[in-house]
């Protein structure tokens, strides 16, 4: 089993754990991650005040940072959510386009790039 | 009643106060600075070499977008993207301790994707503020403010404070508006925001737009001290121009203005491309670091901010390869610019080289030094004013991780600033012990002073008939005077000359020549002169060339430039010399006799003759005995000089087979002189070079206790070079790689120790038959030399066999140039002073001293420019520092 930090504004989950993880969102002055086979950090910004910590969940698969809400009881999907590597490129095409520099045959790559991400 | 002392004014040494050492101990007389720990520090400047510090893993999974910058004390921030982990925000702290860094917990201050960090340390808020990308809300520039605590780091709640899919960030803090200054772009225009910090909370001001249409999202931005104004750089890719363009930032709260764009590169599209910004504090430069044209190589520019403007220097590259990731920060422990960058010529591993600025002006006299053996990306670097360090993070491509390590600029380490002087030690002060140093008001008594004196060549003194052929000098210095022996090239003035000068006024007198050989038909073509200083004459020797070229020796006594003399002797009377430069002679005070060595046109080995002389003539000649007869290979000689080491007592004799080829190698060996015997021990011969040799010339450095052999190496055409030797009894070892003098095929490369200056003087023949002079001083810890550029000293072309020589006149500190010719611009001499610093002179009353960086004390301001104090005799000083 895992467990989750969620955010409490839209309830968006940003962290999945084993939970033999031990994760502190009341440590000060950070939320600490320890015990988390030998990758140990600190969380800045969030702590007991704006996020939920909610252990014994099973994280969907493919579940990746943002991607999914969990409520307490149920796991969802962030609308609107786009792949950050797809949505990277997607801003990064934007600037490759107004380059004369670049060839069509690369932003025509690049934007296949992005319809495989997002396909994923 | 009060006490006398009570009624009388506070004298001098009522001005000092009591300081500790901080430790490495303090000279006589010697100014201090005081440092913030309260003990004091000889003034002082010495010589870093780079290092790189060992490689410290700070996130094993990549971390990309690093991002450096120092905080307070030996702490530094380093902010990434960890990869590794949904590519969140996050930050590590790194303390520097010597050359290495340990890393705190990391700590994310983003719990989302984010791309393009940037971070600026402010001093006076002791907060970093980190802006990014937030990919996780739109891709909004974000920033937060982060606190460090120990190895801890803290965040306040990130704030978007642009509402753009954003590129290209850079952050700087302004001191004097006390806000930072974010720059960063779109897809299209630069934009930037000044930024105030409460707390944790940033506070952003409006946005302006500082550069409209067709930029990139490379962007840079730092804070010129001295003006008070933030410099923005970035790219543009529209025409026209393509390239780098700057502009000063006016900032008053947190509303920015800008000013004009100036363009400081002109290329193609990717000119301007991976730029970096940095404020070079010592020249008061900023400083740019950027790709140029088509191959992206490494090029950097120095600007003068004036008033809302900038003016530039010439761009000058410092790497010919691609090159990537381009940092730059200022290096105060140096005061050097310190560019790192990705060489791609070198499979994109990353390299830190240091800028020396002279105003606008960058040179990079110092190869790139490299961080880690392995291609990496990312990387940034900041300098760390506490441990006077520059730190470098990256990412590590194999294996993949977050890596730094601790660099140490190579440089001049200078401890003089005008806030830390704050004055001279009275005495000596052991190290750690505390010890009276003279403060603002008190007089010191017993400073010396450095002396800049600069080269000069002096007029032409013209010696000899300037209506005849004069060739060949040889030229010998004695008690205040000089003795010069040549022939007349005109086939029908015959016999052995010579003519004496003396010296005194700044110039040189000489008087009538003399023609000291018997029979006055005589035809002397070759001479060797010897000063013996015992009896104050000279032993002049020469080529009898209407005698089979046999040896012949005259004893020579000047009453001012008034010469008499004594008979002839011969000295070899069976061999047979052949040229020019076959013989030389040597006094050995030691055992007050007279060494000639000579090349045997005979059997063409390498001998030496040694002589009893009175004051009048020679009174013993002893018998000639080969220098080296250990094979042909090392013996055979055309070509000889010698000289004395007054430290070993031994006689050097150098020689070669000029055109032998092969292993007939320019050789030198050491003798012991035997007064008794009239005879000399030689030790084994070594190879100075391991090549062919002419024109050979030798002299010994008291100072140093080296050998210097000044040749032309006939195996590269003819370049004059210079190598050095220590001589240990009868080893003789030589230095390293010969330095060069003068590329080229060239004559003569006479050679004499300025004990003044403690450099060797050079005097030759050069570019179309020129005379000049080149010094140099001996590195004695790789027993090599290097010498200045060659100054023009005769511009009329001297005539074959015209040899050029020098002397060291230590009356008057300076060298004697002398050369011959058909004219007076040939036959002259030159009074020579050898550029050179001299130490503990005294001081000039009335004159206005400042300290100097290496612990003296100056008539000239230096950099920086610290008030001392007015001389008020030549051996005291009032001071009236700037403390």
């Amino acid at each position: 089993m895992s467990q989750t930090i969620t955010r409490n504004d839209g309830n968006v989950s940003v962290y999945v754990f084993d939970d033999s993880v031990n994760v502190d969102l009341s440590a000060t002055p950070n939320a600490t991650v320890r015990n988390n086979g030998g990758n140990d950090f600190d969380i800045g910004d969030l702590d007991s005040s704006n996020a939920t910590l909610h252990s014994g969940v099973t994280a969907p698969d493919g579940w990746q940072g943002g991607k999914h809400t969990y409520n307490g009881s149920a796991w969802g999907d962030v609308s609107g959510w786009v792949d950050p590597s797809a949505g990277m490129l997607e801003s990064d095409k934007v600037r490759y386009v107004a380059n004369s520099a670049y060839s069509s045959t690369f932003t025509d790559a690049v934007q296949t790039e992005i319809d495989r991400i997002k396909a994923l | 009643m009060s006490n006398l002392s009570d009624l009388l004014p506070a004298g001098a040494s009522a001005k000092q106060i009591t300081a500790t050492d901080s430790g490495s101990g303090i000279a006589s007389k010697k100014p201090v600075i005081l440092n913030s720990d309260g003990t004091v520090t000889e003034v002082s400047s010495s010589t870093a070499t780079a290092n790189v510090g060992s490689i410290t893993t700070f996130n094993s999974d990549a971390a990309t977008w690093c991002a450096t910058a120092a905080g307070s004390g030996s702490t530094n921030l380093v902010a990434y993207v960890d990869s590794g982990a949904s590519s969140y925000g996050t930050a590590q702290v790194g303390t520097i301790s010597g050359t290495g860094v340990t890393f705190g917990t990391k700590a994310v201050f983003e719990s989302a994707s984010v791309t393009g960090i940037k971070m600026a340390y402010s001093s006076s808020l002791d907060k970093y503020l980190i802006v990014y990308r937030d990919n996780g809300n739109s891709f909004y520039g974000t920033a937060v403010v982060a606190t460090v605590s120990g190895t801890s780091v803290t965040f306040g709640t990130p704030v978007a404070f642009s509402a753009r899919t954003t590129y290209g960030y850079d952050v700087v803090y302004d001191d004097t508006a006390g806000a930072f200054v974010v720059q960063y772009g779109d897809n299209n225009d630069i934009f930037a925001k000044a930024c105030t910090v409460s707390g944790t909370v940033p506070t952003f001001g409006g946005e302006l737009t500082s550069k409209s249409t067709g930029t990139s999202g490379d962007s840079s931005v730092a804070y010129d001290s001295t003006a008070g104004k933030v410099v923005g750089v970035w790219r543009t890719y529209t025409s026209p121009p393509q390239g780098g363009e700057a502009m000063v930032y006016s900032l008053s709260g947190t509303t920015l203005t800008a000013n004009t764009i100036v363009v400081y590169a002109s290329g193609n599209i990717l000119t301007g491309a991976d730029c970096k910004i940095s404020y070079n504090v010592k020249e008061n430069r900023i400083v740019i670091g950027y790709k140029e044209g088509a191959g992206t190589s490494g090029t950097a520019i120095a600007g003068e901010v004036s008033g809302t403007s900038i003016t530039f220097g010439t761009a000058v590259q410092f790497n010919a390869s691609s090159s990537g990731s381009i940092t730059c920060d200022y290096d105060a422990t140096v005061a050097r610019t310190i560019i790192g960058y990705l060489d791609a010529g070198a499979a994109s591993y990353p390299k830190a080289i240091p800028a020396t600025l002279s105003g606008s002006t960058i040179t990079f006299p110092d190869s790139a030094t490299t961080l880690q053996s392995a291609a990496a990306a990312n990387l940034s670097a900041s300098y760390n004013a506490t441990e006077g360090k520059m730190l470098f993070s990256w990412l590590d491509t194999s294996p993949v991780q977050g890596d730094s390590a601790v660099f140490t600029s190579p440089g001049t380490v200078e401890n003089l600033t005008a806030q830390a002087f704050v004055g001279v030690a009275d005495s000596a002060i052991s190290a750690s012990a505390a010890g009276s140093i003279i403060v603002q008001g008190g007089t010191v008594t017993g400073p010396t002073t450095d002396v800049a004196v600069a080269e000069n060549v002096g007029s032409n003194i013209p010696w000899g008939d300037q209506s005849k052929a004069n060739s060949a000098p040889v030229t010998a210095y004695g008690n205040n005077d000089v003795l010069i022996a040549y022939y007349i090239n005109d086939g029908a003035t015959r016999g052995a000359r010579v003519v004496a000068g003396t010296i005194g006024g700044g110039t040189i007198s000489f008087g009538t020549d003399d023609v000291i050989s018997a029979d006055a038909t005589v035809l002397a073509y070759y001479y060797a002169i010897a000063y013996d200083s015992t009896n104050d004459t000279y032993i002049v020797s020469w080529q009898d060339y209407n005698d089979s070229s046999k040896i012949y020796a005259a004893v020579v006594s000047l009453t001012g430039n008034t010469i008499s003399h004594g008979g002839t002797t011969a000295i070899v009377s069976t061999a047979n010399v052949g040229n020019a430069q076959t013989l030389s002679a040597v006094y050995d005070p030691d055992t007050q006799r007279v060494i000639f060595t000579y090349c045997s046109a005979v059997d063409s080995y390498a001998y030496a003759v040694v002589c009893e002389v009175s004051s009048t003539a020679i009174t013993t000649v002893g018998t000639p005995a080969k220098i080296d007869s250990s094979s042909a290979n090392n013996g055979y000689a055309k070509r000889i000089a010698a000289c004395y080491d007054t430290t070993e007592d031994k006689i050097i004799a150098t020689y070669s087979y000029y055109g032998g080829g092969g292993t007939y190698y320019l050789r030198a060996a050491a003798g012991t002189v035997n007064g008794g015997s009239n005879s000399i021990t030689w030790g084994s011969s070594v190879p100075v070079i391991s090549g062919d040799a002419n024109y050979l010339y030798i002299a010994y450095n008291a100072t140093d206790q080296r050998v210097v052999f000044n040749y032309q190496d006939t195996t590269i055409t003819g370049y004059l070079q210079s190598s050095v030797a220590s001589v240990s009894g009868t080893t003789i070892t030589v230095g390293g790689t010969p330095s060069v003098i003068l590329t080229g095929t060239n004559y003569y490369p006479s050679v004499v120790h300025d004990a003044t200056a403690n450099k060797m003087v050079s005097y030759f023949r050069g570019s179309l038959s020129y005379a000049y002079v080149a010094s140099g001083a001996i590195n004695t810890a790789t027993n090599t030399i290097t010498y200045s550029t060659p100054t023009l000293v005769t511009a009329a072309s001297l005539s074959t066999q015209n040899l050029e020589g020098a002397v060291y006149d230590p009356t008057i500190g300076k060298c004697i140039l002398v050369s011959a010719g058909n004219s007076t611009a040939e036959t002259a001499c030159s009074i020579y002073t050898t550029a050179t610093t001299l130490t503990n002179q005294p001081l000039t009353t009335g004159t206005k001293y400042f300290v100097t960086p290496t612990g003296g004390f100056s008539s000239t301001a230096g950099s920086p420019s610290v008030n001392a104090g007015l001389a008020i005799s030549t051996t005291s000083l009032l001071l009236n520092g700037d403390s």
